[in-house]
């Protein structure tokens, strides 16, 4: 058989890493202040290594994740001794990446740096909310200053909003000026419908005309002292008198719209006659 | 003097029957007729020369006038508040035996025609005068006052010497008839008297437009009453606001310029057919004139003075024209002032019976006094 067939899978994944370690950027100058340590590393890794290889040994993938898993280590030193076989296979096993099955998973180191990115935020946010505002929009609570500054103006220039609040204001003073003079009206005015409005306005009339002013001197007055006293006198003119000031009114029927009797406005007494009703007939047959 | 009181009421009207000597009607209202019931009194003075009362009948309006019927001794026609008149019969009890309705406003008077003795007439608030019969519901005739202008036709400087007493100046009832009246010598003549202070001639025989002839009695102020003389057919009075009771020649009216103003000689009446005038006959406003049926030149008056007075016409002697006038007299022709009432006097007749002078007269204070004017 050739020797090429004899040749052993140890033998091959040791010419790969030599492969490696030449591409790669490792340094290869020597550190003797760390031999120490770095021997125990070697120590520590080796174990694992033998265990990863060994129990990926009868499987090719596993090469291949070999592969993908070596990273440079920033402790990776180049040994001292200068062993063709030993000192190549050291520091390859140094510089590569060990799969942690202990590991975090990458859904949750990709949610935990999500969470990190949001806390960031938060707290920038707390420093610069305007800021943040203005960048994310759809995020705010309240508008932009740019929209609050056009409602602003709107408030400002809208006519429809000027005028509800005048008609507002109009309103209320209204019912400021009702409830501040309606009182006083009730107090001193009698309500009187339009009859007898007219009724008493005749009155003062009458009694203007039927009274001489009091500082007219008798040579003056146009009536004898006779007719005078006749009128102050007067049952009609003291009615009206009455009428005049408002104490006798006339006293509508049930239907509000006529009247037949007088009353005082005072107590609600009847003034004058009471009426007596009489129906419209006729005696019949005595024409004909 | 002989008295009568009419408790609760306030007269109006009064008329003696013209076939009873001791017969008279009284038309009333109770609150002085500004509201309430209204009431027809058939009263009669006897032996011992009290009045009593035969009769009445209570209406549902105030009562404002009456006319005796001039051919049924038993009927009396009254003018009410409602604007209806009504037809009594002074030997019923309670109702009328006719009702007549059609005028829009209250019925301020009415008056029975002396003549014919088949027609009365009405005049209203509404401002029409309506002619009927008795024998029918409808009225036969209507007659409106044809509408002046006031302020054009008032002779200013009337106007002025009004305003100086006090006056109110130019009326606001221009539409009111307060009063019409049938001619007793022509049964076709009616004369009537407005709010407006003109009075209306008619002759209801012309076709309407050309039936009346209108002329001013009280220099726009209103004119109240109007009343036909009895002797003489041609001459009428009438008494107004302005205190004066003056007397028209209708013989000088203008059918063309009667509306008009005139003043051809300065002091002269703005009308030339006014021939004799009594100036403040009264201290306040004349609601009745009417002449004596017994003399030609005598007159009687009654006023818101609370007085009756009894006027000679000192334009006329009994026999003939003497072209004098009352204002030129000490006295203005005044020949009994009767004082008795103590409101406004608003009826007045003259009786046709007994000594001449004997005259009825009624007030706002209820009271009917029966005196005599002539001594």
């Amino acid at each position: 058989m050739p020797s090429v067939c004899h040749t052993s899978p140890i033998e091959k994944i040791i010419q790969q890493g030599h492969r490696i370690q030449n591409d790669s950027l490792i340094p290869s100058k020597r550190t003797k202040l760390a031999h120490t340590e770095l021997t125990a590393h070697y120590a520590t890794e080796d174990s694992h290594v033998e265990k990863h290889f060994l129990h990926n040994g009868s499987n090719f993938d596993g090469i291949d994740n070999v592969r993908y898993q070596n990273q440079p280590s920033p402790l990776t030193f180049i040994t001292p001794n200068n062993t063709v076989d030993s000192s190549d296979w050291v520091p390859q096993f140094s510089s590569m990446k060990i799969d942690d099955s202990l590991e975090f998973s990458s859904e949750y180191k990709r949610l935990y740096s999500n969470y990190e990115s949001q806390q960031r935020l938060n707290s920038s946010r707390q420093h610069l909310p305007f800021k943040n505002c203005m960048i994310r929009k759809t995020s705010c609570t309240y508008p932009p200053q740019k929209t609050l500054r056009q409602q602003r103006q709107g408030n400002r220039d809208n006519p429809t909003d000027a005028f509800q609040f005048d008609a507002e204001f109009q309103v209320l003073e209204r019912e400021i000026q009702k409830e501040r003079y309606e009182p006083i009206t009730r107090r001193d005015e009698k309500w009187f419908d339009q009859d007898q409005s007219e009724l008493q306005r005749i009155a003062t009339d009458i009694v203007k005309c039927c009274t001489p002013p009091p500082s007219s001197a008798s040579s003056s007055s146009t009536l004898s002292s006779s007719v005078e006293s006749k009128l102050s006198e007067s049952k009609f003119i003291q009615l009206m008198r009455n009428i005049s000031s408002g104490d006798v009114t006339l006293k509508k029927n049930a239907d509000g719209n006529s009247a037949s009797e007088l009353f005082s406005s005072n107590n609600g007494e009847l003034v004058g006659n009471r009426h007596i009703f009489v129906k419209d007939e006729i005696h019949k047959d005595i024409l004909d | 003097m002989l008295r009568y009181h009419m408790q609760g009421f306030s007269g109006y009207g009064v008329q003696y029957s013209p076939f009873f000597d001791n017969r008279l009607a009284v038309a009333a209202g109770s609150n002085f007729g500004l509201v309430g019931n209204g009431k027809l009194f058939i009263l009669e003075i006897d032996r011992s020369g009290r009045i009593v009362e035969v009769n009445s009948f209570l209406t549902q309006d105030c009562l404002f006038d009456l006319a005796w019927n001039e051919s049924h001794e038993n009927q009396v026609l009254v003018a009410q508040g409602d604007g209806t008149l009504r037809l009594f019969d002074t030997t019923f009890k309670e109702f009328p035996i006719a009702i007549f309705k059609e005028h829009e406003r209250e019925v301020f008077s009415c008056n029975w025609n002396l003549v014919n003795r088949q027609n009365f007439l009405s005049s209203s608030w509404d401002g029409s005068i309506k002619i009927w019969s008795p024998l029918r519901k409808q009225s036969l005739m209507t007659l409106t006052p044809r509408p002046l202008e006031i302020t054009k036709m008032v002779d200013p400087l009337n106007a002025i010497i009004l305003k100086k007493k006090s006056f109110t100046g130019i009326s606001k009832n221009r539409n009111c008839v307060y009063q019409a009246q049938f001619s007793p010598h022509d049964q076709n003549l009616v004369l009537s008297c407005s709010g407006n202070s003109y009075a209306s001639l008619f002759d209801i025989r012309l076709p309407s437009g050309k039936n009346q002839n209108n002329f001013l009695v009280h220099s726009g102020l209103e004119a109240l009453t109007c009343d036909f003389n009895k002797y003489r057919p041609y001459v009428v009075a009438t008494g107004g606001v302005d205190n004066a009771i003056r007397i028209w020649d209708i013989r000088m009216l203008n059918k063309n310029e009667s509306a008009t103003i005139k003043r051809t000689v300065p002091g002269q009446l703005h009308n030339s057919s006014c021939i004799n005038e009594i100036p403040n006959a009264h201290g306040l406003a004349i609601r009745k004139v009417t002449w004596s049926p017994h003399h030609s030149n005598i007159l009687m008056s009654a006023s818101y003075d609370m007085t009756c007075r009894i006027w000679r016409d000192l334009s006329n002697d009994g026999a003939k024209e003497t072209y004098k006038t009352n204002s030129t007299d000490a006295t203005k022709g005044s020949i009994f002032n009767f004082t008795q009432h103590s409101e406004f006097v608003f009826g007045a007749d003259w009786s046709l019976w007994g000594k001449p002078g004997y005259v009825a007269s009624t007030a706002w204070d209820g009271n009917l006094f029966v005196w005599n004017g002539l001594g």
